[in-house]
């Protein structure tokens, strides 16, 4: 049951994807971006990772595309005025690389070999003793948290930098 | 205290009973806070308000049950409205506004527990819908989808106002959304679990949340006004500057949808302070195992059927605690004056934002001395 609904959205997923770099219309693209958000956290949910749903629908869809879809309505560009261009041979490739890609991910860990080189996962897993959220902060504050303040100062940084461009646009 | 080991039909069944309970309680918020806020507006401004309405009116010498019979009459008319698309507007967008504030805001209702546990059949079944573990974060990010109804209701109706309506909306969403997430962390930080059942059995064997965490309370307070779009934060509609805003294009029942869903999160998000800060469906000082065996003893019945009796009171009082949050809803709509656009994103980011930030920090260090 739970494989049928996983495959089912993941497939719905993935065609939303696929609607969404086609549409022309940037409100539409936003909000398919959002649909696909909400499924993308559906199926993290269904893989026991509930703090990472959470997360996903709060910053991603709840947030960030906010902001996102506030822009687009406050330029409210008139469709005829978008120019659109061709895919060129380059982006095909790339597009190629990526599905390569993602196969090969995929490959990997169903053969188990990032099992290895994230030991750590097991501690997160639905078996883990206690709640899924008090796990990952568990993690995220011993073994990873270096990277963790790395990450927080790098955000700091790029809203300094946001506020001080703002201040420059302000002077001329 | 888990579901495991249940057939999934029985699962099923359960849930769905579970989503009727709260969607029965979360519906009829809408209809009877509508005649609350007539009646009260009435009071408050030395009016008569609806009192003529009413169910029986020949019988009790048209005694009208104080206009009791306003919702109905209301449902009724905004029912048989014809249902229209206005010219230009961008149609499946239009359609689906109205469908996404409902339905986000039920989804949100799903979080709240009403209940603590009963056992049937030798099974424990969480009065909940939604069990995740990551608790209430759950409604909160349901709560955070829903703006989307009110942006793309002002966009999609693709005339000025309703834009205007959406735009400010988005904007105030976003500012008042994190300072009521950084409200709710002291909470999680005193009770250590996002589980709401968890957090409200450890309010019955201690105090109530607003006593550990007064100034969460507060903003909180504040912030779920700015959330469901209600007076002083309404700047979405703003009669007097935007028509009627995001809904200004829109009649009938897709306009009663929009209220529906507004309704609707407010009865969750005081469900939600409840839960958080006034002992949830708990009676003050008294635990679970104390009132189970106090039915018990008063009605001299089995187990089985006094924790029925049981959850009737622990609803019971979850909706009185809840209709505190709502008189308080109505109380404050008609006694302050709508704010200025630069005002509210003064309280937002100015006031609001850095004394969540302050509380956060204090009581994490508070914490911190107390407990190492």
């Amino acid at each position: 049951m739970t494989t049928f609904v996983f495959a089912f959205l993941g497939i719905l997923a993935l065609f939303l994807g696929v609607f969404l770099i086609t549409r022309r219309n940037p409100v539409a693209a936003a909000m398919l971006l959002i649909s696909d958000f909400v499924i993308l956290a559906v199926l993290y949910g269904l893989l026991d990772a509930h703090f990472a749903a959470a997360a996903q629908v709060i910053v991603y869809a709840g947030a960030i595309m906010v902001v996102f879809v506030f822009l687009i309505m406050m330029l409210n560009i008139p469709n005829e005025q978008i120019r659109f261009t061709r895919v060129t041979n380059i982006e095909w490739l790339l597009a190629f690389v990526g599905i390569v890609a993602a196969v090969i991910v995929a490959q990997a860990s169903s053969l188990g070999w990032l099992q290895t080189a994230f030991p750590n996962a097991a501690r997160i897993l639905p078996n883990a003793p206690s709640e899924n959220t008090r796990n990952v902060a568990a993690l995220m504050f011993t073994d990873y948290l270096w990277s963790f303040e790395l990450v927080g100062f790098l955000i700091i940084a790029a809203m300094i930098g946001a506020v001080v461009i703002a201040k420059q646009g302000r002077k001329h | 205290m888990t579901e495991t080991n249940m057939p999934i039909i029985v699962q099923t069944i359960a849930t769905v009973l579970k989503i009727f309970v709260l969607l029965g309680i979360a519906l009829q918020v809408a209809p009877i806070m509508t005649w609350i806020e007539r009646r009260q507006m009435a009071v408050t401004q030395r009016r008569l308000g609806p009192n003529r309405v009413g169910i029986l009116p020949k019988l009790f010498n048209n005694w009208g049950f104080f206009g009791l019979g306003q919702p109905l009459a209301d449902a009724v008319k905004l029912l048989f409205k014809e249902d229209f698309f206005p010219e230009g507007v961008h149609k499946t967008f239009y359609f689906l506004a109205p469908v996404i504030i409902s339905t986000t805001a039920m989804m949100c209702t799903m979080g709240i527990p009403f209940g603590h546990s009963v056992v049937v059949f030798g099974q424990y079944i969480d009065l909940r819908p939604v069990s995740l573990d990551v608790g209430f974060l759950f409604l909160f990010a349901m709560s955070a989808l829903g703006v989307y109804g009110v942006a793309l209701a002002g966009w999609a109706s693709n005339s000025k106002y309703p834009l205007l309506g959406g735009l400010r909306s988005s904007a105030q969403m976003i500012s008042y959304e994190i300072s009521m997430g950084l409200a709710l962390i002291p909470p999680v930080l005193i009770f250590g679990t996002f589980d709401l059942q968890k957090i409200i059995a450890l309010q019955a064997q201690g105090f109530w949340g607003i006593f550990y965490a007064p100034v969460s309370f507060l903003i909180f307070t504040v912030t779920m006004f700015a959330e469901t779009n209600r007076l002083p934060f309404d700047l979405a509609e703003g009669e007097s500057e935007l028509v009627a805003g995001f809904l200004t294009e829109y009649g009938g029942m897709r306009w009663s949808q929009f209220f529906l869903g507004e309704y609707t999160m407010m009865f969750t998000l005081s469900a939600l302070s409840t839960c958080l800060f006034l002992g949830g469906y708990e009676l003050p000082f008294v635990t679970h195992e104390m009132l189970l065996s106090f039915v018990q003893k008063l009605t001299t019945l089995d187990v089985a059927f006094a924790q029925w009796i049981v959850v009737l009171i622990n609803l019971g009082v979850l909706i009185l605690k809840s209709a505190f949050f709502l008189l308080l809803f109505a109380q404050v709509r008609f006694t302050l004056p709508r704010f200025r656009y630069d005002q509210l994103m003064r309280l937002g980011w100015k006031v609001l934002l850095p004394i969540a930030l302050a509380n956060v920090v204090v009581t994490a260090i508070v914490l911190g001395f107390i407990r190492f």
